[in-house]
This record gives C-alpha cells, sequence and structure tokens, in this order.
C-alpha cells in the first residue's frame, strides 16, 4: 500500500539539495520514537530499537509556508510531511535551513525564533481533531490543523500547491470525513460517528473517546520525566497559542479562532479532562509555569540529538508564555492575591494607581490580599478614581462623610409623630430591619444579640433608601452590603462603595425588574452560543426564562459561595477584566459544567431551580472561574454581541424620566 | 405522566416579606425551626410524602420571594399550583391588609381554569411573639375576611413553636387535592386503592 503513496507523494515534491534535508528515516524514527509515549513510558530501554523501525513517506511537500508576522517578507518556508510508522500516520513540518532569503535584518531575528516555535517534529494523526481547508480564488491556498485538545497550528500556505494530494492522502491512511456543517472542514478520526451532522453537536459523549486520548497522552507527556523531545513539541504549540493572540494583522488568525469558537465545545471537553489530570497530579504546578519549566529543563538537560527545537530560543518568549499560557483552550491557572508588596508597586509617590489595566488584570486572575481589600475595592467599585492621589482621596473621604451624615439626618429627623403619616419610611424601614437581621449573621462580625454592625447595616441600607429615594430598599440589597461593610469597617466609606455598586446594579432591583430580564435573556444567548445542546434541552422543556438562575444573577452568587469565597468573586467581577458580564460566562460555565446530569436526568423547569438551588455550597469557585475565562474568551466578540449595552452591570443607559421606573409601590 | 401530575401536588406560600412562610415551611416539613433563615431570593420548594385517606400524594410547597417588587416572577412560578396559601404576621396589620393583593396576584399570574373556587388557605402567624400581646389582627377579623371571601379555611400557627402548622398544611393538602381535576383520578396506572375517598376532604379543616 505504501508504493503507490510514496509515488504520489513523491510526484509533487522534486527536492532541492539546498535545503535542509529531513528525509533521514533514523531521524523521523527518533521523533517517532518520542512522540510514542507508551513505549517510552513502559520500556525506554527498547528505545534503541525503536529508533531503526521503519518510516514510510506517504507525501511530502516543499514550500508549505507560515506567516508569522503581518510582513509579507516574514515567512518561513517549509517542508510538510505525512509519514507512516508502525501503521500510524504521523505529520511533520520543518522549516528550511537558514533564514528567509526575503527576510529583512528587523524581522529576521524574530522569523529566527518562529521557526523553532512552529517546528511539528511529528504529530500523531490520531491527536487531530478536524483539518479546515482554504481554497480562495485568489491567494493562497492554506490550511489550519485544530487538535483534540483545541489548540491549532498557524495556517500553512501551499505555495507550490498540494492540497488535493494531502487529502487524497489523510484519506487512505486515517478514518476523515467531512463536516455537514462546512464541506472545507474535514473531521479526523471521527469513530463515534461517521454521520457526524453539526460541529455544534462535538461536544455530546460521542467524541469523549477522542478527547480522553488526547488528554491521557498530555498527562504523560507532561508527568514523564525524560521525555524531552515531546516536550519540546507540545511547548511549541502552547508558545504558538499564547503568540497567536498577541497577532492582530495575520488574516489567518481571525480564521482559525473563528473555526475554534464552532469547536470550542470539543476545547471545553478537552480541557475538562486534561485539567483535572494536572490537578490530580501533585507535582504539576501552575500550568503555565510548568510549561516554562519544562522548556527550562530541556535547556538543562538537552543532551537528545533534537533538530527542530532549539531550547534556548524556544524559551526567549518565555514571559509570553506565563502570563497567557494556552488562552483559548484552558482559563488560567488561579494566581496568589494581590499582596501588599505588589500593591505598593503599582502606585505612584503620591498614590496613583499607575496601570490601572494591570491591576484589574492581577485582580482578576488572583483577587486580593484580605488585608488590601478595604483600599482596592474602593477603586474596584468606581468610588476612587485610579489616578487620584493619597491626598485627594482624603479630601474625598472627608467631604463624602459629610454628604453622607447630611442624607442620614434626612430620616434620623423623623418623630415618631411624623412617622405615623409617613407609610412609606415606616414600611421602608419594617423591610431594612427584618433583613438586616437575617443577613449574614453566622460571620463573627455580624452575629449576637444587639450586635452593633447590623444597626449600621441598617443605618446604611435606610440612608441608601433616602438618597435615591426612587429604587428604594430592596431584598438583595443588604446581601450586597454585608461583605462591604465588613471590608471597609466604616459607614460613609461603606455607604458610598455601595451607592457606586448600586449605579450598576441598581436595575436588577428596579420594581419592572428589566435589570435582571436583560441578564437572563442575555444570559440565554450566551448558552445558545457556548452549548447549544443545553440550550436546545432548555428550549425543548420550556426553561428559557432561566429564572432558576434569578438567585445567581441578581446578587452575584452571594448565596453560592462561602462568605471568604464571595469577596474574592466579586472581586474578580468588579474588575470587568474581561469582560463586564463576566458574571453570566460564569452562570454559563456552571451549567455546562452540570449538563449531563441535567439533560441526562431530563430535569423539569422545577427540577432544575432545585438543583440549582442546591448547588449552594458545591460549586468550586476557582475551577467555575478558570471555564468562565475560557468561555469568555472563546466566546469573544460573539459573546459580547449577545449582551445588549445597558444591560447591568454596564453602566445604565440614561433616560429623562429618571434611571429607576416608579410605578404604585409602597416599598 | 398523569399518574405524575395526580400524585404531584403544587402548592404556593404567598405573603409579605418576613411573616414566616420559610419558617412554616421547613416547621411543616423538617420539623425544625431557625433564627437564621435569610429573605428568600427567586424561589425554592420543599416536598413532602403526605397520605390523605390512603393515597399518597407528593407535597411539593414553594416558598416564594415576599417583597411585591418581585412578584412579576410569579408567572414562572405559580403554574400548574393546586392550592394557594396565603400567611400574614398576626403582629403586622400591613401584612393582613396586603392578603387581598396577593389574592389577586395569584389569581392573574396563575391563572386557575376556576378562579372563582380555587383554594386558599389563611395562615396567621407569629402568635407567639410576646404572648400574643403584641398583637395587632384578631382572630375574627381574619376569619370575618376568610369569610367574605368564599370561605377560605383560616389557621392560627405559630412556625417557631410548631403550633398548629401540621394541622394547617393537612388542610392545605386537602384542599390541594379537591382541586385535581375529577378525571385524574380514574386514569389507569393509578394507586389509588382507597377507592371512596376524598369527598370527606374538609373534615380536616375546623374552618
Amino acid at each position: 500500500m505504501r508504493g503507490g503513496d510514496v509515488a504520489a507523494a513523491e510526484a509533487g515534491s522534486p527536492r532541492s539539495p539546498d535545503l535542509y534535508d529531513l528525509s533521514d528515516d533514523s531521524d523521523y524514527a527518533a521523533a517517532a520514537a518520542a512522540s510514542d509515549h507508551t513505549v517510552m513510558r513502559t520500556d525506554p530501554a527498547d528505545r534503541g530499537s525503536e529508533e531503526t523501525a521503519r518510516v514510510d513517506v506517504v507525501y511530502e511537500k516543499e514550500r508549505v509556508t507560515i506567516h508569522p508576522s503581518q510582513y509579507g517578507s516574514g515567512r518561513i518556508s517549509g517542508k510538510l510531511r505525512l509519514f507512516l510508522q508502525q501503521g500510524s500516520l504521523f505529520l511533520s513540518w520543518g522549516p528550511n535551513e537558514g533564514a528567509d532569503s526575503l527576510s529583512t535584518s528587523s524581522v529576521g531575528v524574530e522569523i529566527e525564533k518562529y521557526r523553532n516555535l512552529y517546528t511539528i517534529k511529528a504529530l500523531p494523526l490520531s491527536d487531530v481533531r478536524f483539518i479546515r481547508r482554504y481554497t480562495p480564488t485568489f491567494g493562497l491556498d492554506y490550511i489550519i490543523i485544530v487538535l483534540s485538545s483545541g489548540l491549532a497550528f498557524p495556517p500553512f500556505y501551499f505555495y507550490n500547491g498540494g492540497i488535493r494530494e494531502l487529502f487524497a492522502t489523510l484519506k487512505q491512511h486515517v478514518f476523515i470525513i467531512r463536516s455537514d456543517d462546512d464541506p472545507n472542514v474535514f473531521l479526523v478520526n471521527d469513530f463515534q460517528d461517521p454521520l457526524q451532522k453539526s460541529l455544534s453537536s462535538l461536544e455530546l459523549p460521542g467524541v469523549a473517546s477522542v478527547a480522553n486520548a488526547m488528554s491521557r497522552q498530555n498527562s504523560l507527556s507532561f508527568t514523564g520525566s525524560n521525555d524531552e523531545s515531546r516536550h519540546g513539541a507540545t511547548s511549541s504549540m502552547s508558545q504558538y497559542s499564547s503568540k497567536q493572540k498577541h497577532k492582530s494583522n495575520d488574516p489567518g488568525r481571525d480564521l482559525s479562532i473563528q473555526v475554534l469558537e464552532k469547536f470550542s465545545l470539543v476545547t471545553k471537553f478537552a480541557r475538562d479532562t486534561t485539567s483535572s489530570l494536572f490537578r490530580d497530579n501533585s507535582a504539576a504546578h501552575a500550568y503555565g509555569r510548568q510549561q516554562h519549566e519544562y522548556i527550562l529543563d530541556n535547556k538543562a538537560t538537552d543532551k537528545h540529538k533534537n533538530q527542530y527545537i532549539t531550547p534556548e530560543k524556544a524559551s526567549t518568549p518565555s514571559a509570553t508564555i506565563e502570563s497567557d499560557p494556552l488562552p483559548l483552550v484552558w482559563g488560567k491557572q488561579r494566581d496568589r492575591p494581590l499582596s501588599v508588596e505588589e500593591w505598593t508597586a503599582f502606585l505612584d509617590p503620591e498614590g496613583r494607581v499607575m496601570d490601572s489595566k494591570a491591576l484589574r488584570k492581577k485582580v482578576f486572575y488572583g483577587g486580593v490580599d484580605h488585608a488590601l481589600r478595604k483600599e482596592v475595592w474602593k477603586f474596584l467599585l468606581g468610588y476612587h478614581e485610579y489616578d487620584s492621589t493619597y491626598a485627594e482621596r482624603e479630601y474625598l473621604a472627608a467631604m463624602k462623610r459629610a454628604e453622607y451624615e447630611a442624607v442620614k439626618s434626612q430620616w434620623k429627623s423623623i418623630s415618631a409623630t411624623q412617622a405615623k403619616r409617613f407609610t412609606k419610611f415606616r414600611e421602608r424601614k419594617g423591610l431594612i430591619d427584618k433583613d438586616v437581621v437575617r443577613t449574614d449573621r453566622s460571620i463573627p462580625y455580624y452575629e449576637g444579640d444587639d450586635n452593633q454592625n447590623v444597626v449600621v447595616l441598617r443605618d446604611i441600607l435606610l440612608t441608601y433608601s433616602f438618597y435615591n429615594f426612587d429604587l428604594g430598599y430592596c431584598q438583595g440589597m443588604s446581601d450586597f452590603l454585608a461583605p462591604i461593610l465588613y471590608v471597609m469597617e466604616d459607614e460613609s466609606e461603606s455607604f458610598w462603595c455601595f451607592a457606586s455598586l448600586m449605579e450598576r446594579l441598581g436595575a436588577n432591583f428596579n420594581r419592572d425588574q428589566n435589570g435582571m430580564h436583560a441578564q437572563l435573556l442575555a444570559l440565554s444567548k450566551l448558552v445558545e452560543l457556548l452549548d447549544p445542546p443545553l440550550h436546545n434541552y432548555f428550549r425543548q422543556n420550556d426553561c428559557l426564562n432561566y429564572f432558576f438562575c434569578f438567585r445567581w444573577v441578581l446578587i452575584q452568587f452571594k448565596r453560592e459561595f462561602s462568605f471568604d469565597q464571595i469577596m474574592l468573586l466579586w472581586e474578580v467581577l468588579w474588575t470587568h477584566y474581561l469582560s463586564e458580564h463576566f458574571h453570566l460566562y460564569l452562570c454559563v460555565a456552571i451549567l455546562k459544567k452540570y449538563r449531563q446530569r441535567i439533560i441526562g436526568e431530563q430535569m423539569d423547569f422545577d427540577t432544575l431551580l432545585k438543583f440549582i438551588n442546591e448547588l449552594s455550597g458545591q460549586i468550586n469557585l476557582d475551577r467555575a472561574i478558570q471555564d468562565a475565562e475560557a468561555l469568555c474568551t472563546i466566546a469573544g466578540e460573539n459573546g459580547a454581541s449577545c449582551i445588549p449595552p445597558g444591560t447591568p452591570p454596564s453602566m445604565p443607559i440614561e433616560t429623562d424620566g429618571g434611571l429607576y421606573v416608579q410605578e404604585d409601590e409602597v416599598l | 405522566m398523569a399518574t405524575r401530575r395526580r400524585m404531584l401536588l403544587k402548592v404556593i406560600i404567598l405573603g409579605d416579606s418576613g411573616v414566616g412562610k420559610t419558617s412554616l415551611m421547613n416547621q411543616y416539613v423538617n420539623n425544625r425551626f431557625s433564627n437564621q433563615y435569610k429573605a428568600t431570593i427567586g424561589a425554592d420548594f420543599l416536598t413532602k410524602e403526605v397520605q390523605i385517606d390512603d393515597r399518597l400524594f407528593t407535597l411539593q410547597i414553594w416558598d416564594t420571594a415576599g417583597q411585591e417588587r418581585f412578584q412579576s416572577l410569579g408567572v414562572a412560578f405559580y403554574r400548574g399550583a393546586d392550592c394557594c396559601v396565603l400567611v400574614y404576621d398576626v403582629n403586622v396589620t400591613k401584612s393582613f391588609e396586603r392578603l387581598n393583593n396577593w389574592r389577586e396576584e395569584f389569581l392573574i399570574q396563575a391563572s386557575p381554569s376556576d378562579p372563582e373556587n380555587f383554594p386558599f388557605v389563611v395562615l396567621g402567624n407569629k402568635i407567639d411573639v410576646d404572648g400574643g400581646n403584641s398583637r395587632t389582627v384578631s382572630e375574627k377579623k381574619a376569619k370575618a375576611w376568610c369569610a367574605s371571601k368564599g370561605n377560605i379555611p383560616y389557621f392560627e400557627t405559630s412556625a417557631k413553636e410548631g403550633f398548629n402548622v401540621e394541622a394547617a398544611f393537612e388542610c392545605i393538602a386537602r384542599n390541594a387535592v379537591k382541586n385535581e381535576p375529577e378525571e385524574d383520578m380514574y386514569l389507569p396506572d393509578t394507586i389509588d386503592v382507597g377507592g371512596a375517598g376524598r369527598q370527606q376532604r374538609s373534615s380536616g379543616c375546623e374552618c
């Protein structure tokens, strides 16, 4: 069977002697052996014999080129090959030796780096999820290879043609079918369902085996100690992935991301399994760091003849890897909270936050050390301006304290006789009195009879209901205020922080519930985008009102997590780092996580509501945030477009008639 | 499907914030009282197996947020209810005065097939408070209102002390059964062994 293939492959690939010669079979054997984890792991002594195993090149194409930068001159020409070893098909790509003659000196260094980054030593086709073929009328044909893990290689442009032969050869050796959704997408290894209907159904259990296989391999390659080549190859993929995020003008980038979006489902599944494997590995560090260390490891111990990955060069952009590992696939491992030293470093001598974006990013990934919350929350909540100085903030605090006392005196001065004729006041006060005594009373700060902090809670809420008389008091507000007062330990400062929060979330408590409806509708759209099977299930079961997520959204998960956890979650949400509506992605992440159960147990609306309510205290917060981060990144602009402007916690769109809808309501 | 529907009795508890809806539900289902209940956000429910005249039912008791502002959610939660429990605090006149509002709002949002005869039960809760000295709504006044609304059964309860809670919910369950369409009783696959039984439903409700 191989004779014909080789002939077909070689027909289109004349060999140039000046190019780096990849034809040495023993090199391929070494590469393939290194990628064969089972062999490596179970019997390393056998490696010598593996190296002599037979390798059959079935496809080879010169001038298959990547374009790592937007400069036309920055392309890297190389050779793409398919080869068989021990009955399995592998793909490889290596750049031609020497800098491309076209590259200018300024980009030359960059290019040299990419040459190594993008090299594919020996990629088993079993790791490939699909290959997307692009054959534009004008311009070069190219392909994008997407792995089961969700990782994508950069587009490979075929300067000498050869795409048809590539697919013809693939067809002869691996199971490959066209997607019904897109005839240019070729699904590889889709054994579960040869009639695979749509891209969007890919996260159904059917793909489990493929995803699992991938994750198993990953775990082996990451935990094995002497599997250097594999680490190198995997690192180069992740580096590509992180690089990809920073490039904005590469036409291939958008395309591949678009494809990835469609396959976010597969991605998610693979990530679920792989990340749980990482977690189980006690030696595992943060994923990004782990990658980094392996590269350094390679650098230190690389005795293996490694033609394509040059560790010194590969480790050059390691800072990038550490800050953004696999942005499209994994949510970043949670970081440590912002420390006092780090916080101080963010401030200039006068107390301005110099890089608010970096600060918000840091908080998004790790939260804030509790001792700093009092200070940092005021910025996150918008009470303090990032570019304010210590002096200005001190002045503001004094002014605001006076203003607070003025508003507070409005209700403080209402006498008992006046209150008798002031039903609205009496009832508001009654409602607040009832709620503060049942808000977070198990927290030491609020526990016990005659607790003064409960009184302060009451005073702030009542003052707020005068400060914002139209909105008044609504159940759920005390849930928001309690952690704020606990952190601020100051009545006036707590009030202004709470008022700032209500600038964004006041609409949650509107009489007409418009803010809630807007968010639940946006949530529905996001689930439709990010988890079509779940969306369909909800649609079929009359659950699209998403009222079962009402509590999650109204008080931003306050009842779902412990007091400590909620402080962390809120500061993460308040950064608005990836999205102002990150809480909605968190909803999607949690729903997605339980999708199997929801659908498997055929939950109806009632059961679902009960199920969701009982998740309280059961949700792994770090994990959920990571999942939400990945979803948010994957959704990108499409996600943002699910959420109409003005949807809380976006700042409301002001209208002439005031911000809050008033009707004939007593409270 | 019909069998399941017949077995499940859906009950909605309504009333102003803080009158004790969550406490009543928990006292009845779990025989527990806690000072630590939080204000209900959205809705939740508990279930309890009950036997009425030798027949078993699952009573699904829905607890909802008490603030008027959240009433628009009712559409989703009130659907398919078999009985509605209206709760007020005997120490808070306003909570009694708002019973009518709750009743009407329920009928609008749940839109039962026969609103005239839809079963309600009224509970005057917190009779334990201050030994009854802080009471502002008399039993007589409450009963008069219930009578004017088509003889709604009325119970005075203390969720805290568990007083009269069991009796109230038995009446609630019987009224919910009564609300079930007659034809459902004779569908196949029923486990109805008592046969006769539901015309003497009112025996548990002294009202």
